[in-house]
Parts: structure tokens; C-alpha cells; sequence
């Protein structure tokens, strides 16, 4: 018998018992939802973290080494010298090293409010400043002339001057020089937005043009950054972790200083962490729901065989032989399992949509061909596992005690 | 010789109880014969059958078929010779009740190696024998007892097997009905030399063979001609 006509069989048999066919689906359907969904959302945030973290025109991820010295006497020397970058250079993992300035987008300063010292963090910007809700935006003019303004927002100024509108024009001191506000932004929320994070925009309560504040405190930082191109496929973390010893081993400040590294995958990494941990959750709950699935194909299926007793010893008097038999009650089961893989994976798409259709998700669910083929595979394995006792049953059965 | 037995004891076993269901039996029958075995229920006719059509194979004695013995022989090899050689009729018609009657008839085919595009044509040629021509994409709960006995019939003969085995093919339909289907097995016995085992209770059917056994507590009591005459109304 071909194997077409066995598979219409099959299919014909599973129709014919929707109800029963589809509660036995069911566990099949959750299960390679469940699966599906998290692989489509883990794919989708690793798409985005790798593009985030490569946004550098080489398309290359980029980590930083800084030092600082113990003794702010010291800053006259170099903190890094030849031999310093080459032995940094001969790391695994770095394709390049740079040695650059630090230019901090952002510092955590201390700003004197109505007696009391309060914790600010400030922007420093070469373009614009995010939108202002009073005032004007910075804009890239003021960091090339060097105008000498800020904008601060809300909360900030309401604490320094009573108002928004009372805060314009007004100064605020940042590292000892005195600023003029020209515009008053959002209040900033004390809950850092992790997209934004990663996307560098954290809110700040001062932004200022950055090249005013570097002109006052440039003499105190001078190459005392090393910029890391990493190899395609090394780890970051890892990368810096032995550039580190071998800095604060052999480096030529390591008596002066201290290193310190910038990892930019590890806010990522922690994410990543966390999904992992829910993506192996979601896999254990969906396997026990597949194996509790498989364990129902096998109850269904030797119900179907002992209802069919009949058609098989009719099917084994017209020429079946045991493999044939065996044969269809094996595709019956699988069928029935692949079904439920394909509806399960349409499942798991719609749920993955949903899920980053949610706004405080970052990102999108990336779906692939392996998912598909994942669906695929493991709910074909379940149908033939699970398929194989009552199929052997059915053709083990004997021919004259079901013929009469 | 298409079929000979020579010595076959059967035993079944029932709990503590072993029954001789069949005792050396000896039988020949030749191609194009028209046999019916007749003897009350319990008389071994239903083992005697399932041994002949290839089904039972828990035997002493011998057992050739067209020469050889398939005792000792595999699953796929019997299922092979089942398949070209014997055709089988039912009392209870046994058709696959969710599978059409053309689905039904062209089982035999489809084992045997047939497409189900080269099979088509076959049935129908069958089922025109039958005289159930237009009905093959019924289902078997559409037809009458005596149409399905049909379908079991064009089912049986659809791949030209060396012979048919009826196992009380009127034992579910009435008089009239079952004259019918008994005409039918008498064309194919006559005018196609069909080689036909039928398995009967009922005197008036076992008429329409050629030679007539009768079987008794699993052993042949009587192996005679039919008279020619004494055929039943035709």
C-alpha cells in the first residue's frame, strides 16, 4: 500500500474523531506554543542586543578600559604607555586597541539644594538636548560656540526655584561653573527605562554642551581610556576580565592606579540571564505538557486499535502484513501530532506578537525557520514515540481471533 | 491440485480442556471446483477454512497449497500469498464501515502494489459483476444487507485469487437475497472456473456447489458429488 493512500487513511480516522482527536492535541498545542513563543522572544532580544551593542559604524563591539589614579598628584603621567597597549593588543578576543580621552556622557554630581546636598546626574551633549516643556532645547550650536547653558528639568527646578517658569535664566553650578538655564525638560523618572538605557538616552536632570565642561576639566583626563575593538565572537566580559589581569599585573601604573572596565553586552547580559532562566522554565513546562501530550496520543491510540480490531483483521485477510499495519497506526499517531505541532506553532507566533506587542517590551519577536523546524521535529518524535506500542499491538494482533 | 491436506490434526486449548477440534482431516481439491462444507456450528467449518485460506497456521499434518507448505513461512510472506491467492466472503460482510465501497473493494489491490489511479477501473469492473454498478462512492450503512454481501464479493474476487472462501455468506440475509448472492458464486464458479470453498449450515445453499462435505465433530463424515439435478432453483 502506498504511502499516500496509508496517510489519507490516517488522516480520515483522526476526522472522524474530532473531539477526541483535538483534546488529544491539546498538550501537543500548549506545549510547542510555549516553546515557540519563548524561542521567537529570546531570538528577537538577542537580535536586538547584538544590534545595539554593534551600533558603531564597523559594526563591531567596542568595550573600555579606564584608569584612575590613587593619587590625584599623579594625573601628570601617562597612564598608558606602548608596552601597555601592546600587551592589551596580544589579549585573544581584540582585534584593535585605541587609547582615547574619557568623555563621559554622563556624571553622578552633588548640587546644593536649599541646605541639602542632592544627587544629580548630568548629560553632557555635543547635539541637541532632548524636547523642553518651558525654554528652549540645547542645540549644536552651543556646544561649537561654547555657550555656557543648561537645561534642567522639572523637578530640579521647581526644588531649586519654586518654579519652571522661575528656573529659566537663572544659574545652576556644575563642577564649579556656573551655568545659565535656558530650558526646562521633563520631569525625570526615577525608574530607569531599560530600552532607553540601552539605547544611550538616559534622562538626565542637567544636560549641559559638553565641550563647555570639558574646556574646565580637561587637564585632569588625557588618554587615560583604552578603546577595545573585540574578534567576532568573543565575549566581552571575558575580554576585559584578562585585559584587566594583565593590567593590574604587569601594566605600567598598576603600583599608581586602578583599572577599571566598561562592558556595554553586560546590562544584557543580566537581561539575557533573566530570559534564559525563563526560557529553560517555559522548555521544562512545556516538556512535561508534551510528555503528558505523547502519553495521550498512546492512550487514544489503543483505544483506536482495540475499536478497530475489525478493520485490522479485514485490512491483514486482504494481503496486510504486519509492517503495514503497523505502518498506518504509526502515521495516524504521528499525524495526529504533527497537526497539533502546526496549530501549536501558529499558537506560539500569535502569542510571541502579542507578547512584544506589550509596550514595555524593546524589542520584536524574531521567528526563524529553525522554530518552525523545532515544531516540527518535536511534535513528529512525540507522534512516533508514543505511536510505536499501540501500533506494535495493533499488528501483534492475532489474525484468527479478530476475524471471526 | 490447488489444495491438499493430508493428516491435519488441529487441538485448541480451553483452560484445562483440549479440544480436538480438527482430526485428520484429508481433503484435495482441484482448480475450479465448487465445494461447500456443510455440519453444524462448532463442527470445526471455521477452522477448517481459516487453515485453508492461509490464516491459521497452529497445525499438525501437512498442508500444501499450489505444491508448497507455508507453515514455517513469515508474516510478509503469508501476507503476500493471501493477498494474490485468496479471496475472502464473510458472513457479517465485514466491510471498513467509514471507507467508501470503492475504498473497500480496492484494498486488495492497493496491497497488492496497485495505485489507487490503476485500481479504479478494476473495481469498477467488479462491482459491474456484482451487479452494484454506480454505488461506489456509498458508504456500506447506504446499501442493504445484500448489497454489502455484494461489495464483499466484488472485494474478494477484485484481484483474481486462485480461490474464494465463503464463510456462510447468506447466514445474515434472507431466502430471497441469499438466493441471489448464491447465483452470483454460481456465474463465477461456471462461467469464469473460480475455484469457490463455501461454508454453509443451510442444506439448501450447499446445492449450489458441485461436491458437498460434511463435517462432524472435526472430522469429514461424508465427501460427495452434488447430483446434478438436485441443484437448487437457478
Amino acid at each position: 500500500m502506498r504511502f499516500s493512500e496509508v496517510w489519507r487513511t490516517a488522516l480520515r480516522s483522526i476526522l472522524k474523531n474530532k473531539r477526541r482527536s483535538i483534546l488529544t492535541m491539546l498538550g501537543i498545542v500548549i506545549g510547542i506554543a510555549s516553546v515557540v513563543a519563548i524561542l521567537a522572544i529570546g531570538d528577537g532580544f538577542s537580535n536586538w542586543v547584538t544590534k545595539s551593542i554593534t551600533n558603531n559604524k564597523a559594526g563591531k563591539v567596542e568595550t573600555q578600559i579606564m584608569y584612575s589614579a590613587n593619587d590625584t598628584a599623579n594625573t601628570s603621567s601617562q597612564p598608558f604607555n606602548e608596552r601597555d597597549l601592546m600587551l592589551v593588543g596580544q589579549v585573544t578576543g581584540v582585534a584593535k586597541v585605541k587609547q582615547t580621552s574619557s568623555d563621559d556622557d554622563y556624571a553622578q554630581i552633588s548640587l546644593a539644594v536649599k541646605n541639602k546636598t542632592k544627587s544629580v546626574l548630568v548629560h553632557y551633549t555635543a547635539g541637541k538636548s532632548s524636547s523642553v516643556l518651558v525654554g528652549r532645547r540645547l542645540r549644536a550650536v552651543d556646544n561649537q560656540i561654547g555657550n555656557q547653558v543648561a537645561v534642567i528639568d522639572a523637578d530640579l527646578a521647581s526644588s531649586l526655584y519654586g518654579s519652571q517658569a522661575n528656573a529659566l535664566h537663572h544659574g545652576v553650578e556644575v563642577d564649579g561653573q556656573l551655568y545659565e538655564i535656558v530650558g526646562i525638560s521633563k520631569a525625570v523618572n526615577d525608574s530607569v527605562n531599560f530600552s532607553a538605557a540601552m539605547s544611550g538616552e538616559i534622562p538626565a536632570n542637567i544636560t549641559i554642551p559638553r565641550k563647555v565642561h570639558q574646556s574646565y576639566t580637561q587637564s585632569q583626563r588625557t588618554g587615560d581610556l583604552l578603546t577595545l575593538s573585540l574578534a567576532k565572537g568573543s565575549k566581552a566580559s571575558k575580554v576585559n576580565e584578562q585585559v584587566l589581569h594583565i593590567l593590574k599585573t604587569q601594566g605600567s601604573m598598576h603600583q599608581q592606579g586602578d583599572y577599571q572596565s566598561n562592558d556595554p553586552t553586560a546590562q544584557a547580559d543580566t537581561f539575557g540571564k533573566v530570559l534564559n532562566a525563563i526560557t529553560y522554565f517555559v522548555s521544562a513546562v512545556a516538556g512535561i505538557s508534551l510528555f503528558i501530550a505523547g502519553i495521550g496520543v498512546m492512550n487514544m491510540m489503543y483505544i483506536s486499535v482495540a475499536e478497530r480490531t475489525t478493520e485490522i483483521g479485514i485490512r491483514r485477510a486482504m494481503g496486510a502484513r504486519q509492517q503495514d499495519i503497523r505502518r498506518q497506526f504509526l502515521l495516524e499517531s504521528a499525524t495526529l501530532t504533527i497537526l497539533g505541532g502546526f496549530v501549536g506553532y501558529g499558537l506560539g507566533v500569535l502569542l510571541a506578537l502579542a507578547i512584544s506587542a506589550l509596550p514595555i517590551m524593546p524589542f520584536h519577536a524574531s521567528f526563524s525557520f529553525g522554530g518552525f523546524a523545532l515544531a516540527f521535529g518535536v511534535s513528529t518524535v512525540v507522534g512516533l514515540v508514543f505511536g510505536v506500542m499501540p501500533a506494535n499491538a495493533a499488528s501483534r494482533k492475532d489474525l484468527i481471533e479478530i476475524i471471526r | 491440485m490447488l489444495i491438499e491436506l493430508k493428516a491435519v490434526n488441529k487441538y485448541y486449548q480451553n483452560g484445562d480442556q483440549q479440544f480436538h477440534v480438527l482430526q485428520d482431516i484429508n481433503l484435495k481439491i482441484d482448480q475450479g471446483e465448487f465445494l461447500s462444507i456443510m455440519g453444524p456450528s462448532g463442527a470445526g467449518k471455521t477452522s477448517l477454512i481459516n487453515l485453508i485460506g492461509l490464516i491459521d497456521r497452529q497445525y499438525t499434518g501437512d498442508y500444501y497449497f499450489n505444491g508448497e507448505s507455508y507453515q514455517q513461512a513469515n508474516d510478509n510472506v503469508l501476507a503476500r500469498i493471501r493477498n494474490r491467492s485468496v479471496g475472502f466472503v464473510f458472513q457479517n460482510f465485514k466491510l471498513i464501515a467509514n471507507n467508501t465501497i470503492l475504498e473497500n473493494v480496492e484494498l486488495p489491490l492497493l496491497y497488492g502494489g496497485l495505485s489507487k489511479r490503476a485500481a479504479r477501473p478494476i473495481v469498477e469492473q467488479a462491482l459491474v459483476r456484482v451487479g452494484l454498478a454506480d454505488s461506489s462512492h456509498k458508504l456500506p450503512s447506504e446499501l442493504s444487507g445484500g448489497q454489502q454481501q455484494r461489495v464483499a464479493i466484488a472485494r474478494a474476487l477484485v484481484h483474481q485469487p486462485k480461490f474464494i472462501i465463503a464463510d456462510e455468506p447468506t447466514g445474515a440475509l434472507d431466502t430471497k437475497t441469499s438466493a441471489e448472492i448464491m447465483q452470483i458464486f454460481r456465474d463465477l464458479n461456471q462461467r469464469e472456473g473460480t475455484t469457490i470453498v463455501l461454508v454453509t449450515h443451510d442444506p439448501q445453499v450447499s446445492l449450489y456447489g458441485d461436491r458437498l462435505i460434511k463435517i462432524l465433530d472435526g472430522a469429514i463424515i461424508a465427501d460427495e458429488p452434488v447430483k446434478e439435478g438436485s441443484h437448487a432453483i437457478q
